[in-house]
């Protein structure tokens, strides 16, 4: 029995090796290799290998023999992996942060101040490039301090997207009368450069869809909105809504007070508010249930998930609008986020492989380049354009045909400064302050109708103001 | 040949040099060897478990060593361990009472509360164990069949929970279409609601592993015992009770030793049945607090976390121990 | 085993009467059980079903049908073009990474395990229960905070090319196996190893000759488990592997999965989850037969 098992192992290892080996076997002769690990869905993936082809063959036309190998992992695994192969010495050569992950990776990254004011304003149009989206990725290594001007950049952007306010067109036509019969207008009607919804009237308006939805049929009328975006909306004079206060340095900061009057507690109570009177279905209001046309408003997750929403919904049944405001005026503002790419300190160039460094920060940098962009934004759709002239075009209503929603401009105006926000937690070492906030507001959502406003004032937020702060103090000097 | 027998006669009681006798020697021979065979079997002994020792020195020694010498560092798991700051106490400070001891302890309380499927798996992988060991048709599909749960993929399994229980999913649709008024069963809103969940998901996973170690075990357990209990008229409840069960002791301390240590090192099944750590922290194991914190590369924290509950199943595995040497000594 | 001492006792019995009764009421017990167990198989299985099921429909009737209303192969398409895209050889060579990382890790490890297990039970040496207590020991730390020491460790062992950091440890033996085996080689009455010593047979000899196969039914079950642990192993070779030509199915299985919540991926991960179900129910059928069959334990006694 023994001896037939060992030969069965045999055979079997020595089947696998063959058809390992047959298939290893193929390959040219050795170039020199730049290893790219990102994080990547499906459709980014796709673009990442057809782009890097396309570089691939701009090197060997101008006779440098690089390779590029790249590897891509989602949300839930990359920076498990990411991190296991910085400790193993094993950094790929260019990799994917967001600009808080600046600070926690600072000891792997280099500074590309250098390459951006050298060959680098060969390869693209610095002065093209959305200026925001560059400062994001400047650093101070000394301080620690993210996002000013003035310090070297350590990452080029891939991109800048936003968190904006969906909807569905199709099943709000539903509820026309009734939206109508309560005084409101509808988001395709609506002209919004003369202001947009205050937040009474998006309450009452969610309320009024909630009401009158089938039950059986499960629509539900909109998200919580995000807390960041509320909280900004609320301003008054002394708190300009940010959840964390960094101007006296990363050393002091402090976490905005949520004190009766302040504009973060009106955001909670707003919140709570909202999903007492049944108009937010927190538990209902998912992006797959978005996607299959069930949730009338929805917080979008990025800019880049427009093709998907194409796919799902169609193109002329969803649009984007601005965000609410207190006064109904034209002061909305919704969140900035964005990625980038950094390189590795370990990839510099050396007596084996004398370009790596500077090609890996060229590969880095190109996607910035109008080549680049064109293939994100015009036939991917997974990016709102980085460069200004661009972005004029992806703007312009003639262009319905290629960009889509209709209504995209909306994208712009926040990614271009006068309507957006960079969130908190883009300077901060880690989020777990944060944390401490949305599991409080979790638990107040929970509650559901009828309940939650209860739970709301039984709530002591002084206490979870105090862990906000003592989670952020144990990382002041990361 | 002879010689052999000499040496053994020397130390050993008698009954070895007998003919075999019919049942077996009650007390295990634990007097000493002599010395010559004592040394022989000390190599032997070694020589046999040497890959094994080997295996845990090079690969898992140092790696442990890190992550004790990790609870008195602010590591991030990037840099070297060695060149970060040192900080004493102050991951345990903050377990044990300190700022993430609230969130350690309730996720200590789910970690038990999880465990609760480990009994249930253990009793019906019995009894299915016994009714699949029987001579009917279709056992052995039986058996692959209550095995399969455990062996599906993660994400396949966690597709088809989500959706089953989720918000909205298909239980929620059974229940409108039974004409319930609510607009949701909330299964998965309650604390209770999310132990009860998971643990039907545990088990479901998992009874068929029972099952299978079961009927290994039963494969092993004497006829003879059962014969004779049979002639002396028993029927087969008592069989199986008194004579059966205690037969599988070896099995059952197998699972439940392996298993608590399991249970009580779960992350991953409330994590995809909640799509995450669940409202409030509900669906948060220990482990999922460990991962949790690596995340935040804290590594420190996530290292005090992991060591406490490492202490605290070594206890509990070494009062197992404990009880069953004395059980095996008094046989 | 028990019924047939059953009816081998009824023939003996006074009455022919009781012995019809006695006959009907096995029937009757075994049809009870058999219900009942067809009824809690229809709840292992459902989900499974709806897996199967879930693989032919297009990706928009995912959560809205049981059975499609459109029965299509498209996610089988859609899983093997997405596996060409991600790694050389697609699916194919997923199977032979994972025969290559399974099939000799398992044959290796329960060699080495069974040896161990039986030094464990029936040897006395030196420190034995310490050592015992310290492999149980190493089980009970969590993945998470050795994962990135190990990973270093690894590193540094230049392991990390191609698949070997996931399989060279593992051919040190199993504490689980171990652990298990030496539950069954305890059970076996230290009469048999008596018997064999005197007879003149080596420890290695009374290992291999006698008391290997007694276990036989522990060895295939352990067989079987470490075969499908391994098969199934995801965060090691997620981790350990560094190269994506080495990528195993459940490591193939987690790239075809999309972004959180679009169901567009669904039908082709859950063919991927399929066609890696299908080695594990073979080796279980072809294992199964070795867990019952085999030597009746009362024969070796007597």
């Amino acid at each position: 029995m023994k001896k037939t098992k060992i030969v069965a192992v045999a055979a079997a290892t020595l089947m696998a090796a063959t058809a390992v080996g047959a298939l290893a076997g193929c390959g040219g002769d050795p170039a020199y290799t730049i290893s790219v690990f990102l994080l990547a869905n499906n459709h980014e993936s796709k673009f990442y290998d057809s782009y890097f082809e396309h570089l691939e063959e701009e090197f060997a036309a101008e006779g440098l023999n690089y390779e590029i190998k790249a590897s891509y992992e989602q949300e839930a695994n990359y920076y498990d992996k990411l991190d296991t192969m910085i400790t193993r010495d094993e950094a790929p050569d260019i990799f994917y942060v967001r600009p808080n992950e600046l600070l926690q990776y600072q000891a792997s990254i280099v500074s590309l101040q250098s390459y951006l004011d050298g060959e680098g304003k060969d390869i693209i149009e610095v002065d093209k490039v959305n200026q925001m989206a560059l400062d994001m990725y400047r650093f101070n290594p000394t301080t620690g301090v993210l996002g000013n001007p003035s310090d070297e950049i350590y990452a080029f952007p891939k991109d800048l997207s936003t968190q904006q306010l969906g909807y569905n067109k199709t099943l709000l036509s539903k509820f026309e009368k009734e939206i109508k019969d309560a005084g409101l207008e509808l988001p395709w009607e609506k002209d919004f450069t003369k202001g947009t919804y205050t937040w009474e009237q998006y309450k009452q308006m969610c309320t009024v869809i909630a009401n009158s939805s089938n039950k059986g049929q499960t629509e539900y009328a909109c998200d919580v909105p995000s807390i960041e975006v509320l909280s900004h909306s609320f301003k008054d004079a002394q708190n300009d809504g940010s959840l964390i206060d960094l101007s006296g340095g990363r050393a002091n900061g402090k976490v905005t007070s949520i004190a009766e009057g302040t504009p973060l507690q009106k955001a909670i109570k707003y919140q709570a508010e909202l999903v007492d009177c049944g108009a937010a279905n927190y538990k209902g209001a998912t992006y797959a249930n978005f996607t299959a046309g069930r949730v009338c408003f929805y917080g979008l997750i990025g800019s880049w998930e427009v093709a998907d929403y194409n796919d799902h919904l169609g193109a002329g049944n969803w649009g984007v609008m601005p965000w609410p405001t207190v006064s109904g005026g034209t002061d909305w503002e919704g969140v900035i986020t964005s990625a980038g790419y950094v390189v590795s300190k370990s990839c510099v160039n050396n007596a084996e492989n004398p370009a790596k460094g500077d090609i890996a920060k060229r590969i880095a940098i190109s996607f910035m380049s109008s080549y680049a962009q064109n293939l994100l934004v015009k036939e991917e759709q997974i990016s709102l354009p980085l460069l200004t002239d661009m972005a004029s075009s992806y703007r312009d209503p003639a262009n319905d045909t290629i960009y889509s929603p209709s209504t995209r401009g909306y994208f712009l105006d926040v990614v271009s400064g006068s309507h957006g926000f960079t969130p908190a937690e883009y300077s901060t070492y880690d989020s777990v302050w944060l944390n401490e906030l949305d599991s409080a507001l979790e638990l107040v959502w929970n509650e559901g109708k009828g309940a939650a406003l209860a739970k709301y004032n039984s709530t002591d937020w002084n206490t979870v103001q105090t862990r906000m702060q003592e989670q952020y103090d144990r990382t002041k000097s990361n | 040949m002879e010689k052999i027998i000499e040496q053994e006669a020397v130390g050993t009681p008698p009954m070895s040099t007998e003919a075999q006798p019919i049942a077996p020697a009650k007390k295990p021979q634990n007097n000493t060897l002599s010395h010559a065979l004592q040394r022989q079997e000390n190599v032997i002994g070694w020589l046999y478990i040497s890959p094994m020792v080997i295996g845990i020195l090079v690969f898992t020694a140092i790696p442990l060593i890190m992550s004790i010498m990790a609870m008195f560092y602010n590591w991030n798991g990037l840099d070297s361990l060695f060149e970060s700051e040192a900080v004493g106490f102050k991951w345990f400070e903050s377990i044990f009472g300190g700022l993430d001891s609230e969130r350690y302890w309730h996720a200590m309380t789910n970690t038990l509360i999880f465990a609760i499927q480990l009994p249930i798996c253990l009793v019906l992988g019995f009894f299915l164990a016994v009714a699949m060991n029987r001579d009917m048709h279709g056992v052995q599909a039986f058996r692959v069949i209550y095995y399969l749960p455990g062996v599906m993929s993660i994400v396949a399994v966690s597709i088809v929970w989500q959706n089953l229980f989720t918000y909205g999913g298909t239980l929620d649709q059974l229940y409108y279409s039974m004409g319930g008024t609510g607009d949701s069963l909330h299964l998965l809103d309650s604390d209770f609601g999310v132990a009860f969940t998971v643990n039907l998901l545990l088990v479901w996973k998992g009874v068929g592993y029972s099952t299978l170690m079961f009927i290994a075990g039963l494969q092993s357990v004497s006829t003879d015992q059962i014969e004779a209990a049979k002639i002396d008229g028993a029927n087969s409840w008592t069989i199986l009770m008194k004579i059966t069960l205690p037969a599988l002791y070896p099995t059952i301390f197998y699972l439940f030793v392996t298993g608590l240590m399991g249970a009580l090192q779960m992350f991953n099944e409330p994590f995809i049945l909640l799509g995450g750590y669940g409202t409030g922290d509900n669906g948060m194991t220990v482990v999922s607090f460990v991962y949790f914190y690596k995340g935040e590369k804290n590594l420190g924290l996530a290292s005090v976390g992991a060591w406490v509950l490492a202490f605290f199943i070594f206890i509990i595995t070494a009062i197992q121990m404990y009880v069953d040497k004395r059980k095996r000594e008094a046989e | 085993m028990g019924d047939q001492v059953l009816q081998e006792t009824t023939v003996e019995a006074p009455a022919p009467l009781k012995k019809k009764t006695r006959i009907t009421q096995k029937t009757v017990i075994d049809i009870i059980l058999t219900v009942v167990l067809s009824l809690g198989a229809v709840i292992m299985l459902l989900p499974f079903f709806w897996m199967v099921l879930a693989t032919l429909k297009p990706h928009t009737e995912i959560y809205t049908t049981f059975f499609p209303e459109e029965w299509t192969l498209q996610g089988y398409v859609n899983m093997w073009d997405d596996c060409n895209r991600l790694m050389e050889g697609g699916i194919i060579r997923g199977f032979g990474n994972s025969i290559l990382t399974t099939v000799p890790v398992v044959a290796i490890q329960i060699f080495v395990s069974a040896f161990a297990a039986y030094a464990f039970a029936k040897l006395r040496f030196f420190g034995k229960n310490i050592v015992f207590l310290i492999m149980l020991g190493t089980m009970m730390i969590p993945f998470a905070v050795i994962m990135l020491p190990q990973a270093w460790l690894y590193g540094q062992m230049n392991l990390t090319n191609g698949p070997l950091a996931v399989m060279i440890p593992k051919f040190f033996g199993s504490i689980t196996t171990v652990f298990f085996l030496r539950q069954f080689f305890y059970s076996i009455p230290d009469s048999i190893t008596e018997a064999a010593r005197l007879d003149g047979a080596g420890y290695t000899k009374t290992f291999i000759s006698i008391l290997l196969p007694l276990v036989m039914p522990a060895i295939a079950t352990q067989a079987i488990l470490s075969f499908i642990g391994n098969w199934n192993d995801f965060l090691g070779p997620l981790l350990f592997i560094g190269d994506d030509d080495w990528l195993t199915l459940p490591l193939l299985v987690n790239r075809l999965s999309g972004s959180g919540g679009s169901t567009r991926e669904i039908p082709s991960v859950l063919a991927a989850s399929l066609l890696s179900l299908v080695p594990i129910i073979i080796v279980f059928a072809a294992f199964q037969k070795k867990i019952i069959g085999s030597i009746v334990f009362s024969a070796v006694k007597g």
